[in-house]
């Protein structure tokens, strides 16, 4: 995924800085919850 | 000579328009209190000291006349370097546009100019606005009045220590996450954040779209009234919500997140304001459910790193070595995040801006600290704060930045200070668009408290 990113953008940063930065912004996603939200929060985004 | 650290706007109107004092000396005051201090509180990135004294001097020639614009006419302005300014360089902070000059000026900047006031320079701010602790790798670090060891808090910390220091009567900050008010609470000033959109953006270097705001710096939450009802671009007053200010006001205490996350030495000083204010005024204060501000802040930095990608991709490709390293490895986050990871903050957002409304229904502001600590040490990165560490920048933005994801208007006035003899900010939120009932609220709460005095530095 990082080549794809690095050719999509056409970034020059190096490898070892984007799998940093990418690891620990998805391990922020997984430990914020916000793709299994309580039920009360999801109904009201339904409405 | 005025010392403008212990004057309102009102105080130096009068003395303006009656030319007791001339505009163009009134300066020269503020750019030799500039030159005096700014070398240890690296607050303004470019003086405009030519630029300042030839419209003092167009000004003066205007009261000469007859001529009298506004309430701040010949009044000195500072304004955080992320606003365009058609006469002077607009850096973001940054290298990458340090020869910046965009040859206009910004839509409230614009506004404040053709009111009279003097733009007396462009503000330090943390670069692009990305961060909350003014340390600019470029061009230094803002330090605090009250201690100079110490940080202002940021990104708009250049125009809250000029204003504290008195070498403006009022400044201009962008808040996307507690910029304005952050700074403001460190360093004893009155902050504004109103609701979002009050305010235009244009000509302002964005953050993240759907969080920046704009807001005025001042003394006294007057000030910050008469500054933002010149830049504002409909008529926000509402005299029936003056009214209401009178009778007894309910005030929501986000009780848990307070206890839990607010160090020792602003908590004695937050509830002890918080009582004098209850023994001295007819209010209710009702403890309010709080678990949202967890999924707020996380929301809220999942959209401020898409939104701040999108605006930088112009830059990431040449010219990533240019950034501070901090802020350039959370721009490259945004690149990460998935369009449904962003869709589903924004959609979260929605939901909880209605929630709040029903936890709202029958309160008029939430009152709580701006900032649960005291303003860190340059070098401090962690800190603990009852028994749990935590990273300097999480924690001086862990109140304020709900309100950004909210929309809804807030502002910090001066409550106390610390033992060490470091100011306190109270925070004020009330629903989107009651910034005029929230500004009658805070000054009532500004009586009951007093003014602090301004900073040793300044003797």
């Amino acid at each position: 995924m990082i080549e794809e990113i690095k050719k999509l953008y056409s970034l020059t940063v190096s490898d070892e800085l984007l799998i940093k930065i990418a690891g620990s912004i998805y391990r922020f996603i997984e430990a914020s919850n916000i793709l299994e939200l309580d039920s009360e929060i999801n109904e009201e985004i339904e409405e | 000579m005025i010392e403008l650290s212990g004057t309102t706007i009102r105080e130096v109107h009068q003395e303006i328009k009656n030319l007791r004092i001339k505009p163009t000396k009134l300066i020269e005051e503020c750019l030799r209190k500039i030159d005096r201090l700014n070398d240890r509180l690296r607050m303004f990135i470019y003086i405009g000291r030519e630029e300042a004294i030839l419209y003092a001097e167009e000004l003066e020639k205007e009261l000469e006349d007859g001529v009298c614009r506004s309430i701040i006419h010949g009044l000195p302005i500072a304004v955080k370097d992320a606003f365009y300014t058609q006469d002077m360089p607009t850096t973001g902070g940054s290298i990458i546009l340090k020869d910046f000059k965009p040859g206009k000026d910004a839509e409230v900047v614009r506004k404040l100019r053709n009111a009279g006031a003097v733009i007396i320079g462009k503000t330090n701010m943390h670069e692009f606005a990305f961060g909350v602790t003014n340390k600019n790798p470029h061009y230094g670090v803002t330090t605090n009045p009250w201690d100079t060891g110490r940080i202002s808090g940021g990104s708009s910390g250049g125009s809250a220590v000029a204003v504290s220091v008195g070498a403006c009567i009022g400044g201009l900050g962008t808040d996307t996450a507690g910029s304005i008010r952050i700074p403001s609470a460190l360093c004893g000033v009155v902050g504004y954040k109103p609701t979002y959109g009050l305010l235009s953006l244009d000509g302002v270097i964005p953050l993240a779209w759907s969080l920046d705001t704009v807001g005025p710096i001042a003394k006294t939450v007057d000030d910050v009234e008469l500054l933002l009802e010149l830049m504002a671009s409909k008529k926000f007053q509402n005299s029936e919500q003056v009214e209401e200010a009178d009778r007894e006001l309910r005030l929501g205490l986000p009780k848990r997140i307070i206890e839990e996350w607010t160090s020792t030495e602003v908590e004695e000083v937050f509830w002890k304001s918080l009582d004098k204010i209850v023994s001295k005024s007819n209010c209710k204060v009702v403890k309010v459910e709080d678990q949202w501000f967890k999924v707020l802040s996380d929301t809220r930095y999942i959209i401020v790193l898409s939104e701040s990608a999108t605006y930088h991709l112009k830059w990431l490709r040449d010219r990533w070595r240019e950034y501070d390293p901090d802020v350039r490895d959370r721009i490259l986050s945004g690149l990460f995040i998935p369009a449904p990871i962003y869709i589903k903050a924004q959609r979260i957002r929605k939901a909880l801006k209605k929630k709040f409304m029903e936890l709202m229904e029958n309160l008029d502001a939430l009152v709580l600290p701006t900032v649960p600590i005291e303003a860190p040490r340059i070098e401090d990165e962690e800190l603990i704060i009852k028994d749990k560490r935590i990273g300097v920048r999480r924690a001086l933005l862990s109140l304020t930045e709900v309100f950004n994801s909210l929309g809804n208007p807030a502002i910090t006035i001066p409550c106390g200070l610390t033992r060490k003899n470091l100011p306190v900010g109270l925070q004020v939120a009330a629903k989107p668009y009651e910034d005029n009932l929230l500004l009658q609220i805070a000054k009532k709460f500004e009586n009951i408290l007093g003014r602090l005095q301004p900073p040793p530095i300044i003797h």
